[in-house]
């Protein structure tokens, strides 16, 4: 199913962030012929769409998702970056992907503090994908998670979401070890 | 096999112990260790979970594990808020000159355009990053009163300081051990943190349990091991080149206040604009210069201390106070001593079961709940809660399973219910109920008892 694809027609008339004609991996966000600046509450350009991941998102979050035609909740054309940098491993790559996932929701849900499961959870997420990432020896790998975050916000709106997510988080958080992360990650 | 018990004073409660089964070794146990990391300023969650990872990978490749690992989370709402903080807890740690908290924030932050001109040359990034502070900070004094920023700052570290003692706390009482590697602002955190801990009487007995190496200090000491202040060079690693700590001392000179720790390892950067000097694993932790080694060393000492703690008796006991007294489910025991069967508002963490006693002669009473660590449960102590004059032997076996019963029965004591009739023992107070081992100081009991393992 083709559904962000549709997604983006019908719900994103005229938003910049579904041009490319779903080929968004050739569509670079923030630079010129990526999204225009998020809608205000006024606009009626866009409206509120449904995500088989996210469920509905307001057109500011769609915009800010960017183009997602396989509808795993990653952009695409960060999904692509993954396939070509971390796909090491089968896990690595799925470890990574859901790790590009945690930094999409919290652009998405900027304002939410999350609680100390789901911070731990995320922790799982990173030392899944960190693990597999150094077990598979890639070279220079230690700034993976740099890396992503630096893919997945690459336009000032979304870097911006990120941030005030990031900068609003104020939980400790704890991982046992003993128990598989990956496992943990549910993945 | 009666393991041990001690006596403090003439009035002294005692936790006696005994195994379940006679002839029970003792189990041996590899220490649960967790390395927590204390983050400072401007960092984003991806520089502590990478911060985590890279410490452990330096760990794991000296085949040192830990079970568990934890970030001390403090955020980073802005730049500007950043360094209020940084300078609120700085100030803290002495008295306040005669300056007012805005002039003394003034002092600390404002950047004089020479300087921004000189790292404009230097580096525009790094200038433009500084700026940005400059810019942030000046909105926020200009915004607020310096009592309205004092409040916010507080409040932000307060809730911060919370958040990483109620974790600390819980690995604490899980039998772990926390090697806290603290980073710049993290110093500070981990500072407040750990003496706040230790002032809680009933994780005294623990204390040697959390081991706190500073790194980029930008305190005037550090929490030694013992939970006391500490400004000994082997407990931290600070670069005599690095840029923002220097800075810190730099204006600390002008306000009195009190200085960072001394640098006391050399480093190799002619200008630090960057922060590199400053910056936890590319500064410190992977440093190849020599630096490097020196916070390597240190970690592994302070995960070698750590791991030689003996486990056999580390206790942690939660006291409550202010019981209702007598109790119902009391059972006098003495002339003026009762056991109070622990109910489930005295259960503790898994499946422990609390004991506790009470005497009439205080003013108030106290419920003991003792944890052991580091044994599996068959082999834990079984033990009381009483007053037993100096010399007085506690019974040296008990019939197993064990009974609340059976033991007050081998003590000799009679077994009354609060209103002195012959009480019978509840089913649910045998079987797999266990009592722990420890001491007690009634004396302290007006101030909060003071509990300390043997």
């Amino acid at each position: 199913m083709r559904y962000p694809k549709l997604l983006c027609i019908i719900a994103l008339m005229g938003l910049t962030a579904c041009s490319g004609g779903g080929n968004a991996a050739s569509s670079s966000p923030g630079t010129p012929g990526g999204p225009p600046p998020a809608q205000g509450p006024g606009d009626i350009s866009g409206t509120s769409a449904t995500h088989p991941v996210y469920g509905t998102l307001t057109p500011a979050q769609v915009e800010l998702l960017g183009a997602d035609n396989d509808g795993n909740g990653v952009r695409d054309d960060v999904d692509q970056f993954i396939a070509q940098k971390f796909s090491v491993t089968p896990l690595a790559r799925k470890a990574v992907t859901a790790y590009a996932k945690e930094v999409t929701v919290s652009m998405l849900y900027a304002d939410k503090l999350i609680s100390r499961g789901e911070s731990s959870r995320r922790l799982a997420v990173f030392y899944c994908a960190a693990n597999e990432i150094e077990r598979a020896g890639v070279a220079n790998a230690e700034n993976w998670n740099s890396i992503i975050v630096a893919r997945a916000t690459d336009t000032e709106e979304r870097l911006r979401a990120y941030d005030k997510w990031d900068r609003a988080q104020n939980v400790s958080t704890s991982i046992n070890l003993e128990v598989n992360p990956c496992v943990q990650a549910g993945l | 096999m009666r393991a041990s018990w001690s006596v403090i004073s003439v009035f002294v409660l005692f936790l006696v112990g005994f195994t379940a089964n006679a002839g029970t070794q003792i189990e041996t146990c590899s220490p649960n260790l967790t390395l927590v990391f204390s983050n400072g300023v401007w960092n984003k969650r991806t520089d502590w979970e990478k911060a985590l990872q890279q410490t452990n990978i330096f760990f794991e490749k000296g085949s040192r594990h830990f079970t568990n690992h934890v970030n001390f989370a403090h955020p980073s709402e802005s730049s500007g808020q950043d360094m209020l903080e940084v300078f609120l807890m700085m100030s803290r740690q002495s008295e306040y000159s005669k300056l007012t908290v805005a002039q003394k924030m003034a002092i600390y932050l404002n950047l004089t355009t020479k300087e921004l001109n000189t790292w404009y040359s230097l580096d525009a990034k790094a200038a433009e990053a500084l700026q940005g502070l400059r810019t942030d900070w000046n909105k926020l004094v200009q915004e607020n009163s310096a009592e309205s920023l004092s409040r916010l700052a507080s409040k932000n570290i307060d809730t911060a300081v919370s958040n990483d003692i109620a974790i600390a706390k819980e690995e604490l009482l899980s039998g772990n051990r926390l090697l806290v590697v603290a980073h710049s602002q993290g110093n500070l955190y981990a500072n407040v943190v750990i003496r706040r801990l230790f002032s809680d009487q009933k994780l005294k007995s623990l204390r040697n349990n959390i081991k706190m190496v500073g790194v980029a200090v930008p305190a005037d000491s550090i929490t030694a091991a013992d939970g006391a202040v500490s400004v000994a060079t082997t407990d931290y690693v600070t670069r005599d080149d690095d840029g923002v700590v220097n800075r810190l001392r730099d204006k600390t000179k002008l306000v009195g206040a009190a200085a960072p720790l001394p640098a006391n390892v050399s480093g190799d950067a002619t200008t630090d604009i960057l922060g590199i000097g400053h910056r936890y694993i590319e500064g410190y932790l992977q440093e190849t210069a020599g630096t490097g080694k020196v916070v390597q060393q240190k970690l592994i000492d302070a995960y070698n201390f750590l791991a030689a703690q003996d486990p056999t008796y580390q206790v942690a006991f939660e006291v409550k106070t202010n019981l209702e007294f007598p109790q119902t489910n009391a059972v006098k025991t003495g002339l003026d001593n009762y056991l109070i069967l622990g109910d489930e508002s005295l259960h503790g963490e898994n499946g422990v079961y609390a004991v506790s006693t009470v005497t009439r002669a205080s003013a108030y009473s106290v419920a003991v709940t003792a944890k052991y660590f580091c044994r599996t449960l068959d082999s834990l102590y079984l033990g009381q809660v009483r007053a037993l004059p100096i010399g007085m032997e506690f019974p040296k076996t008990v019939p197993a399973p064990l009974r609340v019963s059976s033991l007050v029965e081998a003590m000799g004591l009679p077994v009354l219910d609060k209103d002195g009739a012959p009480f019978s023992m509840p089913a649910d107070s045998t079987g797999s109920t266990h009592y722990y081992q420890g001491t007690l100081d009634w004396r302290k009991q007006a101030k909060g008892a003071t509990l300390s393992s043997r």
